[in-house]
């Protein structure tokens, strides 16, 4: 069966260069390295959660921020169907998110339909679906991302309160009700 | 003794004559660092050196630059007179320089003793050196003369303060008769044996009771000594007991709060892990889905916009479908409604339906004959068609299945969804418990406070901390351990000791009877005194030498607690232990848990200077006479308030001191130095104060232009 699915999570997502600080300041990069003493208040174990958190920041608050077309884009080498699988003594598996990201995107993505017919009937290739969804998600993972940093900066976020990533989450919720009836 | 003047003649940097007066009291010799202080010392000394090396070396160089010429004689001197009872005595020792062919000649030192006497008769001594033993007894000089710091460390010795307290043991002279005792019981005993063994009837039975009683004396000697080190051992541990039961009040309430306060901590702990584990929330947001929680409506989207591309699809393909066969079609599109595709409901459900001859889609009839049974029929045979055609006609417009697979998605993930509804409730349910523990926490900590305050008050007015007090306690239980099983091998011990006795008293009854009938009364009556005389000879020694220990720390403690002004730096404590016949005495300075005390610098002074002003008493008491005490720059890891206290254990505990210290010399912006006024303060006892210091006419590095100079302030 043609699974669009099975495709899309084969590829990595990009972000703006220009918010590398926030992957390097927010993550511990390589796993393991949790007792590394610079690693202290990274709270993000790896890039892809820095990243599926920003695209939920994103998407919840409604935070389309198309990346600039002079925009350096960069990844980390690890395709989306990775993401989540880290099971370990200490983490749970959720990959499971790969799935929610997915529907995320095709909800997101304006005008997906018309393409997903030219899909079916073979006018279009995967790979154009594929360059679409990517769009939507690196916008709002972009979106997120600027929203974090703001909250960082300038709003002084402490992100060495154990709740402060949870909460913004929790804040979004309110967001999107507003959004929502304003629709 | 008294030092009523030293005279220092042309000796090291005392060019000239320099003299040094001293009153009862205390005499402080101020010096800045090389002024003259301890040449001053060593000039002391040097009068009691018999060992002669490098006598150049002490001329002053003044002396050797300014007076040395062919012909003249310089006199390099130093000399003590003192008062000693009612005498006064002179010693001094003295040679003479003189410049030979351009070389230095040095006579060889010679000493000279005057005795005054009370009477006012004065003469010289034939024996100097005995009136300078007279003076100052090397053994006493040992505890009276210290340079630095360090040397005050001689009391670290356990024999040099044996040496010390057996010297002014009233009991001394008793010691030597221990041995001339011994032997003569012996001879007593033998005399007494002999005797016995005269009546040859009873000669193997004496024999036998001889044999047996040199035999059980010496297994209770054993036993004796054996018991002897237990009662030490009991003795000391008792006093450790003593001095926990100070600290710890009530053992078993102390032991019930540790314990109670043990199991709180370990709750406290599980309770820190479980919160520690709920608290890993931006973790939760991915392994627990978290990160969903708002998700709900953008799954309604999706679905919603894959139902419609969905349908699009279907009728899309419908009307692919009728353009290709159109007829068909129309018949088929009844009202405009867009059918459903073809194959649905499935073949086997049409078919189903159509034996029964009911539409278990809209559950109405459809008996035979009747359109709508004709309708099922229809759609069944153009089902049949559609695969057939399929078969042959491959003609579509989709070619892909895409869009099924994310409608698959969609419906796969619908109760999913239900359960996103529930994650805020979840989170908040978290929240709750993490808050909830958090309070039972610090509940806990709160009791657990509550019980550490109590146990404090249980460990008592003491300094020491909570966390050494579990030592505390165990070591207080180990001594009371340490004391059960002491006792009880002292009471078997003296089970054994009192059979054996028993048995010595029965064999010695026996031989007694049999000496009565066959040695003279006169014999064993000797042998009896002289058994007294040994006993009696032996236990007043000892006991003279433990009452001087124990008087000799009471006292040391005394003035050490004083000088420390009620702050807490342990026990000084002298062990007395004996290895063979000798008798030692161990100088340790211990917490109340008998541990070595960590003193710093000024305290392990203190505690020296103690010790050695309690042996300054102790001579003064048991020889009858004080001597003084010098000391050369002890205080150098003294801070200035300790001074007071310090000046004042030595006045009043002994006669006479000369302290001779670098302190109280200030320096102005000139390099002029002064006494500082600080040292005039009514609270530095002092009885005199001389300053020894440089001439202000010496040169720096000019060493022949230098000499020190003694100003009486």
């Amino acid at each position: 069966m043609d699974k669009l699915f099975d495709e899309w999570k084969k590829s990595t997502p990009k972000y703006d260069k220009n918010l590398e600080h926030l992957f390097k300041s927010l993550t511990r990069k390589g796993g393991g390295a949790e007792t590394d003493r610079e690693d202290k208040g990274k709270i993000f174990s790896n890039n892809y959660e820095l990243y599926i958190y920003a695209f939920f920041l994103g998407l919840y608050n409604n935070k389309y921020e198309e990346l600039p077309e002079t925009a350096e884009l960069k990844d980390f080498s690890h395709a989306i169907q990775y993401w989540g699988s880290t099971k370990s003594a200490l983490r749970n598996d959720f990959t499971n998110i790969q799935e929610y990201l997915f529907m995320a995107v095709i909800a997101k993505t304006e005008g997906i339909e018309d393409d997903l017919i030219e899909l079916d009937k073979g006018k279009k290739t995967v790979e154009a679906i594929k360059k679409r969804l990517h769009v939507t998600m690196q916008n709002y993972t972009n979106g997120g991302l600027l929203l974090l940093e703001k909250k960082i900066q300038e709003e002084n976020l402490d992100i060495t309160i154990g709740t402060s990533m949870l909460d913004l989450i929790l804040q979004s919720k309110q967001e999107t009700e507003n959004i929502l009836s304003e629709a | 003794m008294r030092i009523k003047q030293v005279v220092i003649t042309n000796y090291q940097s005392y060019y000239g004559k320099n003299v040094f007066d001293f009153v009862e009291g205390v005499n402080i010799i101020h010096g800045a660092n090389g002024h003259g202080k301890t040449k001053f010392f060593e000039a002391i000394e040097w009068i009691f050196d018999d060992y002669e090396s490098n006598l150049e070396g002490l001329i002053s160089q003044k002396a050797v630059h300014n007076e040395i010429k062919e012909g003249i004689n310089v006199q390099v001197s130093v000399r003590m007179t003192v008062s000693q009872g009612n005498e006064t005595k002179t010693i001094e020792k003295s040679f003479i320089a003189h410049k030979n062919n351009e070389s230095i000649s040095i006579s060889r030192p010679s000493l000279i003793g005057i005795r005054e006497e009370e009477t006012g008769e004065r003469y010289q001594v034939d024996f100097p050196k005995e009136l300078r033993s007279e003076i100052f007894d090397e053994r006493i000089r040992r505890y009276s003369m210290f340079k630095g710091e360090t040397d005050l460390k001689v009391f670290e010795s356990k024999d040099a303060l044996s040496t010390l307290i057996e010297m002014f043991s009233d009991a001394t002279y008793l010691k030597n008769y221990i041995p001339k005792a011994e032997y003569f019981v012996g001879r007593a005993e033998n005399a007494v044996t002999a005797a016995g063994k005269k009546n040859a009837r009873e000669e193997k039975q004496y024999a036998i009771l001889s044999e047996e009683i040199i035999n059980l004396r010496r297994e209770i000697s054993d036993k004796e000594k054996e018991r002897n080190q237990h009662e030490i051992n009991i003795d000391k541990i008792q006093s450790s007991i003593l001095k926990y039961e100070n600290i710890i009040e009530n053992a078993e309430s102390y032991q019930t709060l540790s314990e109670r306060i043990r199991i709180k901590e370990e709750e406290i702990s599980k309770l820190q892990v479980r919160v520690r584990e709920c608290e890993n929330y931006t973790q939760d947001l991915f392994d627990k889905n978290w990160i969903l929680v708002n998700y709900k409506p953008v799954f309604e989207e999706y679905k919603t916009k894959i139902a419609n591309v969905s349908k699009t699809k279907r009728r899309l393909e419908n009307e692919f479908q009728q353009k290709i066969g159109e007829k068909k079609a129309i018949e088929n599109l009844k009202n405009g409604i867009i059918p459903l595709p073809i194959g649905a409901p499935t073949r086997s459900h049409m078919e189903e339906m159509i034996e029964a001859e009911l539409c278990k889609v809209c559950n109405r009839e459809a008996p035979k004959g009747s359109e709508a049974y004709e309708f099922m029929n229809n759609r069944l045979q153009e089902y049949i068609e559609a695969v057939e055609k399929d078969m042959f006609e491959k003609k579509q417009l989709f070619k892909h299945n895409y869009i099924n697979s994310l409608t698959k998605i969609s419906d796969s993930n619908d109760e999913n969804i239900s359960n996103l509804i529930k994650m805020e409730s979840k989170i908040s349910e978290n929240f709750e418990f993490v808050e909830s523990r958090k309070a039972d926490i610090n509940k806990k900590i709160e009791e657990r406070e509550k019980d550490e305050a109590e146990r404090a008050k249980v460990i008592g007015g003491s300094k020491i901390d909570v966390g050494s007090a579990a030592t505390i306690l165990r070591d207080f239980k180990g001594l009371n351990t340490n004391i059960k099983d002491e006792n009880t091998s002292l009471r078997s011990l003296t089970n054994i000791i009192n059979s054996k006795k028993e048995k010595l008293a029965d064999f010695q009854n026996q031989k007694n009877n049999l000496d009565i009938a066959n040695v003279a009364g006169y014999l064993m009556k000797t042998q009896e005194l002289l058994n007294d005389v040994l006993t009696i000879t032996v236990e007043t020694t000892e006991k003279e030498f433990n009452n001087l220990v124990i008087d000799l720390e009471k006292q040391a403690n005394e003035i050490f607690q004083s000088t420390n002004e009620g702050a807490y730096t342990g026990k000084i404590k002298l062990y007395k232990s004996k290895r063979g016949n000798q008798n030692q005495v161990e100088f340790k300075v211990l917490d109340n848990f008998n541990n070595p005390f960590a003193l710093n610098g000024a305290q392990e002074v203190l505690a020296h200077t103690s010790l050695l002003l309690a042996i300054s008493k102790m001579v003064k008491n048991e020889a009858n006479e004080s001597y003084p005490l010098i000391l050369d720059a002890p205080l150098s890891t003294f801070d200035s308030n300790k001074y007071p206290a310090f000046f004042n254990s030595f006045k009043e505990n002994t006669d006479q001191c000369i302290i001779l210290v670098k302190d109280f010399i200030k320096e102005d912006e000139n390099k002029k130095i002064s006494i500082d006024s600080s040292f005039y303060q009514a609270d530095i006892v002092k009885d005199k104060s001389l300053w020894v210091k440089l001439d202000e006419n010496s040169i720096e590095n000019q060493i022949e232009t230098t000499n020190s100079v003694v100003i009486e302030l």
